[in-house]
């Protein structure tokens, strides 16, 4: 996948309804949001399965109310 | 004596790290961007500008960036005030290599000089500077009272102190978020972050007017996370090489976003 912009990855990863509305739909979430994204890496964030993200999040940084510091 | 100690640690931290840094963060070294635009965003462009414009930079000032990391900031400010000089300073070797470097390929070179130097004992003569800005920067001096009285040193009469940073939160802290801060310090290579206060402190203590103190709520760090991970359709969430170093697990450190302006009083026309 190309490199989704970094804000986005992190917003993703700090707000769980964030995350769960830009997986589900991204192409809206990006618009609405004002990202600029192609369209292959929109369809990389339709890939993404949801639940994946969520356990690796549990899994890398614990506690996900401590993911605002990366 | 916090020199002997501090200034060769931070060095050698940067010069270990700030190619890793560049290539997550990019030029500009800041945990925390202030979000602007409609929606916010963190950009950090418009994130150093709105700092500059909090700092009270006006055409024709002579700026210090003191901590300039690889001089993103200060190449932003000059590429944005044409008739702004700013001289940055770095204790890092590597920085100092590369900030030249993305200086000429920005076009801002004549006018920000970077320089090898420890911002606690600064090559300056007194008041030359019309503002010092330390940008993310105080966390690495163990010497606050070196540390701003250089800064008050070097300022015009009249000119301006501007400081945002990462801060322990004031009040006194439990055994476990003490033992949280050294690891967040660790991590970073901090010599130990400083509270609001102790700043505000330390500022007045130089001779320093401090006119505003406060929490920066619109700062966010978005763009700190997001530069720790990537999307990945088989694990969901892999860490970047940066991340595998830097991201934090299991800790939530008592530490806010802050930011302090003073002013060097000008005694001549009181």
């Amino acid at each position: 996948m190309d490199q989704i912009p970094p804000e986005l990855i992190g917003r993703a990863i700090q707000d769980p309804e964030f995350r769960q509305r830009l997986l589900a739909d991204p192409e809206a979430v990006v618009r609405t949001e004002g990202y600029d994204l192609s369209k292959d890496q929109i369809q990389g964030l339709r890939d993404i399965d949801p639940q994946a993200v969520d356990e690796a999040i549990a899994a890398l940084l614990g506690d996900l109310a401590t993911a605002k510091w990366g | 004596m916090g020199l002997k100690r501090t200034v060769p640690e931070t060095s050698a931290f940067y010069d270990r790290w700030t190619d890793l840094f560049w290539h997550g963060f990019g030029p500009v070294f800041q945990a925390g961007l202030i979000k602007t635009g409609h929606p916010p965003r963190e950009d950090p462009t418009r994130s150093v500008l709105a700092l500059a414009e909090r700092a009270g930079v006006r055409n024709g000032d002579r700026v210090l960036d003191a901590g300039c990391g690889i001089a993103g900031p200060a190449s932003i400010i000059a590429g944005h005030y044409d008739r702004v000089s700013v001289e940055a300073v770095t204790n890092s070797p590597v920085q100092v290599t590369i900030a030249r470097r993305l200086l000429e390929q920005a076009g801002t070179e004549a006018r920000v000089t970077v320089h090898l130097a420890d911002y606690h004992k600064l090559p300056f003569r007194s008041e030359l500077f019309d503002l010092v800005m330390f940008l993310e920067s105080t966390g690495y001096s163990d010497d606050l009272e070196s540390l701003y009285g250089e800064a008050a040193r070097v300022l015009r009469p009249g000119g301006r102190l501007y400081v945002k940073d990462v801060f322990r939160t004031g009040g006194k802290l439990r055994a476990d978020q003490l033992a949280q801060m050294a690891s967040f310090d660790a991590l970073w290579g901090c010599v130990g972050s400083k509270s609001l206060h102790e700043s505000e402190a330390a500022i007045a203590g130089a001779g320093l007017a401090v006119t505003r103190v406060a929490a920066m709520p619109d700062v966010g760090t978005a763009r700190l996370a997001g530069a720790m991970f990537r999307f990945d359709a088989s694990l969901g969430l892999r860490p970047t090489p940066m991340g595998q170093r830097f991201a934090l697990r299991d800790l939530d450190p008592p530490i806010e976003f802050g930011e302090i302006v003073a002013i060097k009083p000008d005694v001549r026309r009181s």
